[in-house]
C-alpha cells in the first residue's frame, strides 16, 4: 500500500522501549503499525480500548504523551523522541522536579 | 492579539468554502481546524508522504482557493476551539498548549459530524472502530486497520470506506448494511436529478463485486468477541425496524469490525454559544435552529455543513459558501442584491442534491432494533464504564431525567461529554417516562469541548 | 386531579430531600416536588463538608466579604451559633451514610479523613491564619498550623513554596449527588412521594394558611409547605405574597480528569480557590462567589484564574486534563446565614433555604430542625438566628 517514496523512519518510545514508526503517524496509527492495537487499559474495569473514533470525539485512545496523562492519540502526530504510555487505570501525575 | 476576522470552526468542505466566500468579498477570516491540515474528514490528507494524495479534485481545489486568498485567510490548524464565551468570544488553544481568546465579529460553525455506534456486546474490544478511524488509517498513514475486516452498519459511507481498504490491499471479508435490498433499488427514482452521486455509488458496488466482498443487505452485528482483541463478530439478519432473529446468527472470525449507523452534527459549540436548537433526527439529531441565511439564533452566529444536520460534502461546501457570504452581508461588506442573488444560485443546488439526500436518510434511519442488542454486562457509556444493568437500574430507581441518571450512574459524564451515549441512554429514559425523546434534550454541552491541560487553561490569562 | 399530603417539600436538592427525609421518618406524609432546572447548587456543588473552614470565613476560594467589605483584615468569622450548627451537622455524616446505605443501597462517598488544609503563601495570609486558629478555639477538634514539610509528608504533590497551612481536621467530603439522591429515595422508602418537573404555580391559600399547592403535575392539598428551592426560593416564595432576601450567587468551578485515587488526599484551600479529589478520581477546583442574577454560563477569566490558582497550589496538575467547567447558583442571604423554620406571613409555610456556601455540609441538620419545625415540635438544636423575621425590616 505504500509508494515508491522513501520515508523516514521516527524514533521514540513506548513504555520505556525505543520503537520505530514511519514519519506522519499518529501515535495511534503508529500502535497499529506497531501491532499493539491496545493503547490503553480502563480505570474501572481494566479493559483494554484502543482507537475508535479515530477524530478525537470519543477520548477512547487517550495515553500518556510527554508527562501529559490523557492526550488523544489519534489527534497527535508522532514526534522523534516522544515518550508514549499506555495507561493503566486512571491518570497518574509525576511530581515535578 | 491579531484582528481574527470572521472566525470559521471547521476547515472541510463547508469552512473552506466559507472562508473563500468571505476573502473573495475582500473582508478577512480565520480557519480553525484541530486537525493537521485544511480537509476536514473527507479531504483528509495524508499524513505520512508514503501514500498517494487522495484524488479530492473538490477538495484540492478549494485548498488551493484559500492558499490563492491567503493574504485574506488565516489558517489555524492544530488549534482546538473548546469554547465560546459571552457571544462570540472563541477560546482555542494551540498544540504547543498556549490558550486565546479570539473576538471576531461574526462566527461560522462548520465543525462537521461524527459517527453514530449504538452501543452492542463487545464494542469496546480493541478492532472494533468506526469506519471513519479505519480510512484515515489507511488513506492518511498507509497503516491497516486489521488484516480480516468486516464492515458494518448503514450508508454509502461504508461501501466507500471498503473500497478503499481494498485498494489499500486489505482483506475486507463482507459488508453488512442493515437495510433491506429493495430499499436500495428504489435510490436512482430518487437520484435521476444527480447521476454522478449514483454513479459513484454503483462504482463502488462494482468494485465491491470484482473483488469478491459480498453486500449483504438486512443484517447488523449483535455481538463481538474476542479476549483482549476482537477476534470473531456475530451477526443476524433483521426485520422492518431492525430487530435481529437471534436463532439466525451467524459468526464470522475476523479481528477487525468497522462499524457505523450514519453520523451525529458536532452542535457543541453552538450549545455553548446559546444557540436555539432542535431535535431533527432524520439528518442526526440535535441540530442548529438557522434561518434561510443559515444564522442561527444567536446573532453573528452562522452555522453550516453536516455540523447543522448531516447532508454530506456537496452540500456543506455549498451551505459554506452561503453561511460566508451571509456573515460577509452582516458586516456590511456585500449589498443585499447581491447577496439575494447568489443565495438563489446555492438554494437551487441545494434543492437539486436534496431528493437523493432524502432518501438516503430514509433508507439509513436508526430503528428501534438497535436499541435492544445490548445485554446486561454490555457498558453503554465508554468513558465512565458504566453497563446497561446499572443505567437501567439507576433508571428503575427514579432517575427519571438524563440528569439524574447521569448524576446516580455517572452515564455521560465522561470525556465524550455523552456524545457517544447519548443517542442510546435519551431513549431509554424517553421510553421510561414515555415522554417524547425531543423533551429529554441534547447533553448538556461544557467547555472544554476537547481536552486541554489545565496549564493550558491557565496560559489563557495572558490574554486579556 | 388533586391530592392530598401532610407537607408538600418545595426543591429536590440537598435540602429538600433532607427535610422530606426527615419528616417521611416522623411518620408524616410527604411530597417531594422537583424541578430539573439547570445550574442547582446541589448538582454543581463540589461536596465539601467544610464546616469550620467556611464559618471561620476562609471562604475557601473567592470570599464575598472580601468583595463586599474591601480587603482590610481580611474576613471576619460568621456568628459562633452558625459554626457550632454547621458542626453539629457534619458529625451527622458517618450515621447518616451508614443509615443510607442500609435504606436504599446507595454510598454517599462520606469521608472520613480527608482533613481541610487552608494553604498560606505570605505573610497577610499567615495573620489571618492566626487568628482564624484563635476564633476556632478548642471546642472544635484540633485546628492546627502545619509546616511545609508537615504538609509534604501527607500530600507531596502539594507546593513547597509556602509558609504552611491550617489544618482542620472535622472538615471531610462527601458526593453531594448521591447524597441528595439516597436522601431522597430514603425519603421515598419511607413513604415520601417524589414527582419530577412539578414546577410550583401557584399556592392556594384560606385564613393565613396555604392550603394547596398548584402544580404543573397537577394540586396538592396540604397541611404544610416548605420551601426548599435553593436560589429560586425568593421566587417560590413571592407566589405567596412572602418576601425573602435570597438572591443568586453563581460559583464557577473547574473539573479534571479523573486521577488514581489519593493522588490528592487532603482537601485544599487558597485565597484562590480551593482544590479537592472526589473519590471517583476527578479533582475539583472552584469556584468563584459572585452575583450574576439567574446566568450560569462560565466564564472564560475565571476559568482561567482557578486553573492558575490550583496549579500554583498544586503545580503538577499542570500537565492534568481539564475534563469541564460548571457553574451553579448558591442561595445567599444578606448575612451569608439560611433562612429557616416558620414564614411570618403564613403560618404554614416553612423556609428551608439560604444554604449559600455550606448546604451541603448543613443538610442533615437543616433536615432534622425544619421538620421539627413544621411537626411543631422544639428542634434540637435551635434556629432562632435562622429564623426569616430577622430580615423584616430589611424586606419591609
Amino acid at each position: 500500500m505504500h509508494n515508491d517514496v522513501r520515508t523516514m523512519e521516527i524514533e521514540f518510545t513506548l513504555d520505556g522501549q525505543t520503537v520505530c514508526c514511519p514519519e506522519g503517524l499518529t501515535v495511534a496509527g503508529a500502535m497499529f503499525h506497531l501491532g499493539r492495537r491496545s493503547v490503553r487499559m480502563t480505570a474501572r474495569t481494566a479493559a483494554p480500548r484502543s482507537l475508535f473514533c479515530g477524530i478525537g470525539v470519543c477520548c477512547d485512545c487517550l495515553m500518556q504523551i510527554d508527562e501529559r496523562a490523557s492526550i488523544r492519540a489519534c489527534m497527535t502526530l508522532v514526534q522523534p523522541g516522544m515518550r508514549v504510555v499506555s495507561g493503566q487505570g486512571a491518570a497518574t501525575v509525576a511530581l515535578e522536579a | 492579539m491579531s484582528y481574527p476576522g470572521i472566525v470559521i470552526i471547521g476547515g472541510g468542505p463547508a469552512g473552506m468554502s466559507a472562508a473563500v466566500a468571505i476573502a473573495t468579498h475582500g473582508l478577512t477570516c480565520t480557519i480553525v481546524d484541530e486537525g493537521f491540515d485544511l480537509g476536514g474528514q473527507i479531504y483528509r490528507k495524508p499524513t505520512n508522504p508514503a501514500c498517494a494524495p487522495a484524488p479530492h479534485p473538490r477538495g484540492e481545489g478549494l485548498r488551493a482557493e484559500v492558499a490563492r486568498l491567503g493574504e485574506h485567510i488565516n489558517v489555524r490548524t492544530g488549534d482546538s476551539a473548546w469554547g465560546i464565551f459571552d457571544g462570540l468570544r472563541v477560546a482555542i488553544t494551540s498544540p504547543d498548549e498556549c490558550t486565546e481568546l479570539l473576538q471576531p465579529q461574526a462566527v461560522i460553525l462548520a465543525p462537521g459530524a461524527h459517527e453514530l455506534v449504538p452501543p452492542f456486546p463487545g464494542w469496546t474490544l480493541p478492532g472494533v472502530m468506526t469506519p471513519g478511524a479505519a480510512q484515515i488509517l489507511t488513506k492518511t498513514m498507509g497503516v491497516a486497520p486489521g488484516k480480516r475486516v468486516l464492515v458494518a452498519g448503514t450508508g454509502p459511507f461504508l461501501l466507500a470506506v471498503a473500497c478503499q481498504l481494498i485498494d489499500a490491499g486489505v482483506h475486507v471479508v463482507s459488508v453488512l448494511e442493515a437495510s433491506p435490498r429493495s430499499a436500495w433499488l428504489t435510490l436512482p427514482l430518487h437520484g435521476f436529478r444527480t447521476p454522478a452521486i449514483l454513479d459513484e455509488g454503483l462504482a463502488y458496488l462494482t468494485k465491491l463485486a470484482r473483488a469478491h466482498v459480498p453486500v449483504r443487505y438486512g443484517r447488523v452485528v449483535v455481538a463481538a468477541t474476542g479476549e483482549t482483541e476482537l477476534n470473531a463478530v456475530e451477526h443476524a439478519p433483521v426485520g422492518a425496524e431492525w430487530f435481529p432473529e437471534r436463532n439466525h446468527i451467524e459468526t464470522e472470525q475476523v479481528d477487525t469490525l468497522l462499524i457505523g449507523y450514519g453520523f451525529v452534527p458536532r452542535v457543541q459549540l453552538a450549545q455553548m454559544a446559546g444557540c436555539d436548537l432542535e431535535l431533527r433526527p432524520d439528518i442526526g439529531g440535535w441540530i442548529p435552529v438557522r434561518d434561510r441565511n443559515l444564522a442561527t439564533t444567536v446573532s453573528g452566529i452562522f452555522a453550516a455543513g453536516d455540523g447543522a444536520g448531516v447532508a454530506g460534502s456537496l452540500a456543506a461546501a455549498l451551505e459554506g459558501q452561503l453561511a460566508g457570504m451571509a456573515a460577509t452581508q452582516f458586516l456590511g461588506a456585500i449589498d443585499e442584491a447581491t447577496f439575494t442573488a447568489a443565495r438563489h444560485t446555492i438554494e437551487h443546488e441545494l434543492a437539486r442534491l436534496r431528493p437523493l439526500r432524502s432518501a438516503l436518510d430514509k433508507i439509513s434511519a436508526l430503528q428501534p432494533g438497535l436499541m435492544s442488542l445490548v445485554r446486561d454486562d454490555t457498558i453503554v457509556c465508554r468513558c465512565e464504564e458504566v453497563t446497561w444493568r446499572e443505567a437501567r437500574e439507576a433508571v428503575c430507581a427514579g432517575s427519571t431525567t438524563y440528569r439524574s441518571l447521569k448524576m446516580t450512574s455517572r452515564a455521560g459524564m465522561g470525556a465524550c461529554q455523552g456524545r457517544f451515549c447519548w443517542p442510546f441512554l435519551s431513549r431509554l429514559v424517553a421510553a421510561e417516562v414515555k415522554c417524547p425523546l425531543a423533551d429529554i434534550g441534547p447533553p448538556s454541552a461544557r467547555p472544554p469541548l476537547g481536552p486541554i491541560t489545565l496549564g493550558a487553561l491557565a496560559s489563557g490569562l495572558q490574554d486579556k | 386531579m388533586t391530592d392530598t399530603t401532610d407537607v408538600v417539600v418545595i426543591g429536590g436538592g440537598a435540602i429538600g430531600s433532607s427535610v422530606a427525609f426527615a419528616l417521611a421518618r416522623h411518620g408524616a406524609s410527604v411530597t417531594l416536588l422537583d424541578v430539573s432546572t439547570p445550574g442547582r447548587a446541589t448538582s454543581a456543588s463540589a461536596g465539601g463538608l467544610w464546616s469550620l473552614g467556611e464559618s471561620l470565613g476562609l471562604g475557601c476560594g473567592v470570599i464575598l466579604h472580601t468583595a463586599q467589605k474591601g480587603a482590610g483584615d481580611g474576613p471576619a468569622p460568621l456568628p459562633l451559633t452558625f459554626m457550632d450548627f454547621l458542626w453539629e451537622s457534619n458529625l451527622r455524616f458517618p450515621s447518616l451514610a451508614a443509615e443510607l446505605r442500609t435504606l436504599c443501597g446507595i454510598d454517599i462517598e462520606a469521608e472520613a479523613a480527608t482533613g481541610l488544609l487552608y494553604l498560606v503563601y505570605d505573610e497577610e495570609q499567615e495573620r489571618h491564619a492566626n487568628r482564624i486558629i484563635e476564633w476556632a478555639g478548642s471546642d472544635h477538634g484540633c485546628v492546627e498550623k502545619w509546616t511545609p514539610q508537615h504538609i509534604h509528608n501527607r500530600d507531596p504533590l502539594i507546593t513547597y513554596d509556602l509558609r504552611g497551612a491550617i489544618h482542620f481536621p472535622g472538615d471531610n467530603q462527601v458526593n453531594p449527588m448521591l447524597l441528595t439522591e439516597a436522601l431522597k429515595r430514603g425519603a421515598c422508602a419511607k413513604g415520601a412521594r417524589f414527582i419530577a418537573e412539578a414546577r410550583v404555580r401557584a399556592f392556594q391559600c384560606s385564613n393565613g394558611r396555604v392550603v394547596a399547592v398548584e402544580s404543573d403535575k397537577g394540586t396538592i392539598a396540604c397541611g404544610a409547605v416548605v420551601n426548599a428551592a435553593g436560589a429560586w426560593s425568593a421566587q417560590i416564595a413571592r407566589l405567596a405574597n412572602i418576601e425573602i432576601p435570597i438572591h443568586p450567587v453563581r460559583g464557577q468551578i473547574v473539573c479534571t480528569e479523573a486521577l488514581q485515587p489519593g493522588t490528592l488526599r487532603s482537601n485544599l484551600s487558597t485565597r484562590d480557590c480551593y482544590i479537592l479529589q472526589k473519590a471517583h478520581g476527578e479533582v475539583i477546583i472552584g469556584s468563584t462567589t459572585e452575583y450574576c442574577d439567574f446566568n450560569i454560563g462560565v466564564r472564560y477569566q475565571d476559568m482561567c484564574n482557578l486553573a492558575a490558582g490550583a496549579i500554583r497550589a498544586v503545580p503538577a496538575l499542570r500537565n492534568v486534563m481539564v475534563k469541564r467547567t460548571w457553574a451553579g447558583l448558591r442561595p445567599g442571604t444578606p448575612d451569608e446565614l439560611p433562612i429557616l423554620g416558620p414564614a411570618v406571613e403564613l403560618e404554614n409555610f416553612f423556609h428551608a433555604t439560604g444554604g449559600f456556601r455550606t448546604g451541603i455540609v448543613a443538610a442533615p441538620l437543616t433536615g432534622e430542625v425544619v421538620a421539627a419545625s413544621v411537626l411543631g415540635q422544639t428542634p434540637k438544636f435551635s434556629i432562632e438566628p435562622f429564623l426569616a423575621r430577622r430580615f423584616q425590616s430589611l424586606v419591609a
